[in-house]
């Protein structure tokens, strides 16, 4: 969504600047974890949702709001808010640029906690709300009638109005949906679900697999999170071969919280798995089922004609024009995307072309999956499997690395931490996620051999060098070791460019 | 490097169908319904394909197969050596592996293992990748690492056709990375306020092929901000990796469009709060990590050279019938295995982790612009 004049973008989507469009999911952040996907539209299924114990609320206050502005939830309705998130901290003095710190004049060592120090009861607060006394109100009379607020250290005060505030005048921001917000609303919330997929984790799934617009990217991924992150990556260009052992094509839950358009969309395509794992199980009506209906759906012509039970349907269910055009719109729609979907042997020959980078992110066991679709990926590319336990992809390794399959490869887990800077009280975070799932990577070799004329002799025949080696033909060695010094010597002019 | 090299365009698959706009028919059918259809076929043809009605056009860059001269290739020693050379015709490459010969791969395909000549050792050629650039360029700065690389790109939400703003550029690492994720409609815009850093680096665009999305700019932007090349107010995201952030931050906040990213690389606390202190204004959303790789080996267990028999124990007469089936069933598994022929012992794979893991790179910070009230 950049502002400069490249039009040649194919994926430009419909007014995409920083405000909510119709139609477009966003993230409510009511911040430590509490996030919500709502979609911003009039009516609907979608236009009513429960946010947690606030009741039912309208998400069409969000529409036309900027990403980014702070919200309250006001007799079920979004209200854009001019406050930030939390009131602002406190001015505490700050320190100069030598990090003094400054005198921190109280602190708790006269408190006693016998829960008494508030004087409001509940009924006080029931009849405070019943006479619609804003949150704020609440909350300052619950500050004021506090015994031991006026106690408190600053720090403890600002803490103190926080998680009031929170309880009584709930805000939230909008955030926008892109990879890593989507992913880390789907690894706050259930983690397990999602193997574990931490952002940091996407991330370098992304990167090290090369993955780049106009790429041929080959993934098994049952996450969905990362198939979406590629189609985001991709832009339109390239093609994302998404393999999957599902009947229907998989990932559309998580797809739709993108708002991607159908030109940023249509670089997924599909693979089934028993195409290339078994493709003997498979019976031939099976397969064809999706052509058949493309040659169908071809045969009728455009735009596909009503059928007597379509114009039963219209008149007897839809009272309003309007309504029968939505529903022939969405009809329309559906018929376009079942012709534009590549045929079988379409994507066959995706396949069979060898792709630019492999992506396995299963809960299935890796291996056999690994092994079966790296002889589809080019060699010199590199490939990344992910998951959230470490001994399949340790089978991985040692498969690869006996079989010299593969190089550069690497097992590894991230550490992830965040800090909280503030000034002069910076510190980590009290909480801290313990895993983003395991990463293996590498860099497929070619099977081919370099052929090299050596002492007289052609050698290079795959393993030969090593093999010599290996046999300990010890004099061959040493008259190597000597040899190879005066070569150096001699190659002097030549060497590393 | 590929990505940033031209796309080529072939029809898709929507080309072979006949979808196109179709003018309504006058005629009156089935109460309207017809007229009706044609209208919302038409619309849904122009949200679902946009204004190329005629069918969707695929793009793809073609992969290079080969080694042709002058193309860059990485070689592979083993796994903490990396290096790379332009391959030229004639001439020769040596580390401590030996001496090899580029005609021996030139016209080869990438991924290929090259002998010595003179020696037992060998190399692969590889196609360059982003990572295998960073491990393998020559350092003149510190650089940001691939693992840095990765989450900055993420969070910064960069996607094809994004404007990126880069200072300092350093060794060139993190352009490259950057490139990557905006290529090929976007732009990075690179600064460094060292003249040789700068001009090398751009040597060095020229040469991998990536001038045509970066551009390294000889500017101090901490004195004199981001100049006028890079837009005006533009930019998606910001990423700062300088010695003193603060300077740059209300040149940066400048450049960025609202709801755009910014993102400050600093390997100390102190420079990541006076940062954090100045974006308290205009920024909300920010956050400080760090992140750290633990990497692990993965090794075979060797197995005892001799059979390890059931200790014989005292027990209830029910566990000691348990524990005398057990042996029997032992027994009769092992004849039968010897009919059959010895089974290949399955190997014990164990990982555990490298013993030394990189400590600290930096305090990654991202804030996001906040959009303006009106």
């Amino acid at each position: 969504m950049s502002n400069s004049s490249s039009s040649l973008s194919p994926s430009s989507p419909p007014s995409r600047d920083h405000h909510v469009s119709e139609g477009d999911v966003c993230i409510v952040n009511f911040g430590e974890g509490r996030q919500y996907f709502l979609t911003a539209c009039r009516s609907g299924k979608d236009n009513q949702v429960k946010l947690g114990q606030k009741g039912k609320v309208y998400t069409t206050g969000l529409i036309g709001l900027p990403y980014g502005a702070v919200i309250e939830v006001k007799n079920s309705r979004m209200v854009r808010t001019e406050d930030d998130l939390i009131t602002p901290p406190l001015n505490l003095e700050d320190a100069d640029a030598d990090g003094d710190t400054p005198s921190v004049k109280l602190d708790n060592r006269n408190l006693v906690d016998d829960n008494k120090s508030q004087i409001t009861t509940q009924d006080d607060i029931m009849k405070l709300r019943e006479e619609g006394k804003t949150g704020q109100d609440i909350v300052t009379e619950l500050v004021n009638n506090s015994k031991s607020f006026k106690g408190k250290t600053e720090f403890a005060k600002a803490k103190y109005i926080k998680r009031k505030l929170k309880k009584y005048l709930p805000r939230a921001r909008i955030v926008r949906c892109t990879s890593s917000t989507v992913c880390d609303v789907y690894f706050k919330k259930d983690a397990m679900r999602y193997m574990s997929l931490r952002p940091d984790s996407l991330a370098q799934i992304i990167s090290y697999a090369n993955v780049y617009a106009g790429a041929q990217v080959l993934t098994f991924d049952t996450i969905s999170v990362v198939t979406a992150s590629l189609v985001e990556r991709m832009g339109g260009y390239g093609r994302i071969l998404s393999v999957h052992s599902s009947q229907d094509p998989p990932h559309k839950e998580v797809l739709s919280k993108f708002n991607f358009d159908y030109k940023t969309l249509d670089v997924l395509k599909f693979v089934s798995a028993f195409e290339i794992f078994d493709p003997k199980s498979k019976e031939d009506k099976d397969k064809d089922a999706c052509d058949d209906e493309k040659q169908k759906l071809k045969a009728q012509g455009w735009p596909v004609p009503l059928m007597e039970h379509t114009i039963d349907h219209l008149e007897k269910d839809f009272e309003s024009d309007q309504a029968k055009h939505d529903f022939l719109f969405k009809r329309a729609s559906r018929f376009i995307r079942k012709l534009c979907r590549p045929s079988r042997d379409e994507t066959l020959e995706y396949l069979n072309k060898k792709s630019d980078s492999l992506i396995i992110s299963t809960k299935f066991d890796p291996l056999p999956i690994l092994l079966a679709l790296l002889p589809f990926l080019a060699p010199s590319c590199p490939f990344v499997v992910f998951s959230e336990h470490i001994e399949p992809l340790a089978e991985c390794f040692e498969k690869l690395k006996s079989d010299r399959l593969a190089i550069q490869l690497q097992l590894t887990e991230t550490w992830n931490r965040e800090i909280k800077v503030m000034q002069n009280i910076t510190h980590p975070q009290m909480t801290m996620s313990a895993t983003g799932g395991y990463i293996l990577t590498g860099c497929k070799v070619s099977d081919q051999c370099v052929e090299v004329e050596k002492k007289g002799k052609l050698v290079g025949k795959g393993f030969g060098a090593m093999r010599a080696r290996g046999r300990g033909n010890k004099r061959k060695l040493e008259d190597v070791a000597a040899r190879g010094d005066a070569d150096r010597e001699d190659d002097d002019a030549g060497g590393s460019s | 490097m590929d990505f940033a090299k031209s796309m080529v365009s072939s029809p898709g698959p929507s080309s072979s169908s006949n979808l196109s706009l179709v003018a309504p028919s006058s005629d009156e059918d089935n109460n309207g319904l017809r007229a009706l259809n044609v209208i919302a076929s038409n619309e849904a043809l122009m949200n679902e394909l946009g204004c190329e009605a005629k069918g969707l056009v695929e793009s793809h860059i073609p992969r290079s197969n080969t080694i042709t001269p002058s193309s860059l290739c990485v070689i592979f020693a083993s796994y903490a050596s990396l290096s790379f050379v332009y391959a030229t015709p004639n001439q020769k490459y040596s580390n401590r592996n030996g001496v090899f010969h580029h005609n021996d791969f030139i016209g080869k395909e990438f991924g290929v293992k090259v002998p010595s000549r003179c020696s037992d050792g060998f190399v692969y050629i590889m196609r360059p990748t982003v990572e295998l650039w960073a491990h393998s360029l020559n350092h003149r700065t510190q650089i940001c690492h691939p693992l840095d690389q990765s989450v900055v790109t993420l969070n910064l939400h960069l996607k094809p056709g994004s404007i990126v703003l880069e200072s300092g550029t350093g060794s060139g690492a993190m352009s490259h990375a950057l490139s990557r994720a905006v290529a090929p409609n976007g732009k990075v815009w690179s600064y460094e306020f060292n003249k040789v850093r700068a001009e090398t680096a751009n040597e060095e665009f020229k040469k991998n092929g990536v001038d045509n999305i970066c551009t390294c700019e000889h500017r101090d932007v901490c004195g004199e901000g981001f100049g006028e090349s890079c837009g005006d107010g533009g930019a998606d995201g910001i990423f700062l990796d300088l010695p003193e952030p603060w300077t740059a931050t209300e040149h940066a906040l400048r450049k960025l469009r609202p709801d755009g990213r910014l993102c400050s690389y600093s390997p100390c606390i102190e420079q990541t709060q006076r940062f954090v202190k100045t974006l308290s204004d205009s920024c909300h959303s920010v956050m400080t990590i760090e992140v750290r790789l633990k990497e692990f080996c993965v090794d075979t267990l060797p197995a005892l050279p001799m059979e390890i028999s059931m200790p014989f124990y005292y027990g209830t007469e029910k566990v000691d019938k348990a524990r005398k089936d057990k042996v029997k069933a032992e027994e009769e598994r092992k004849k039968k295995e010897a009919e059959e022929g010895e089974q290949p012992k399955r190997k014990k794979i164990r990982t555990r982790p490298a013993a030394e893991m990189r400590g600290h790179t930096a305090f990654l910070t991202f804030a996001t612009k906040s959009v303006p009230l009106k």
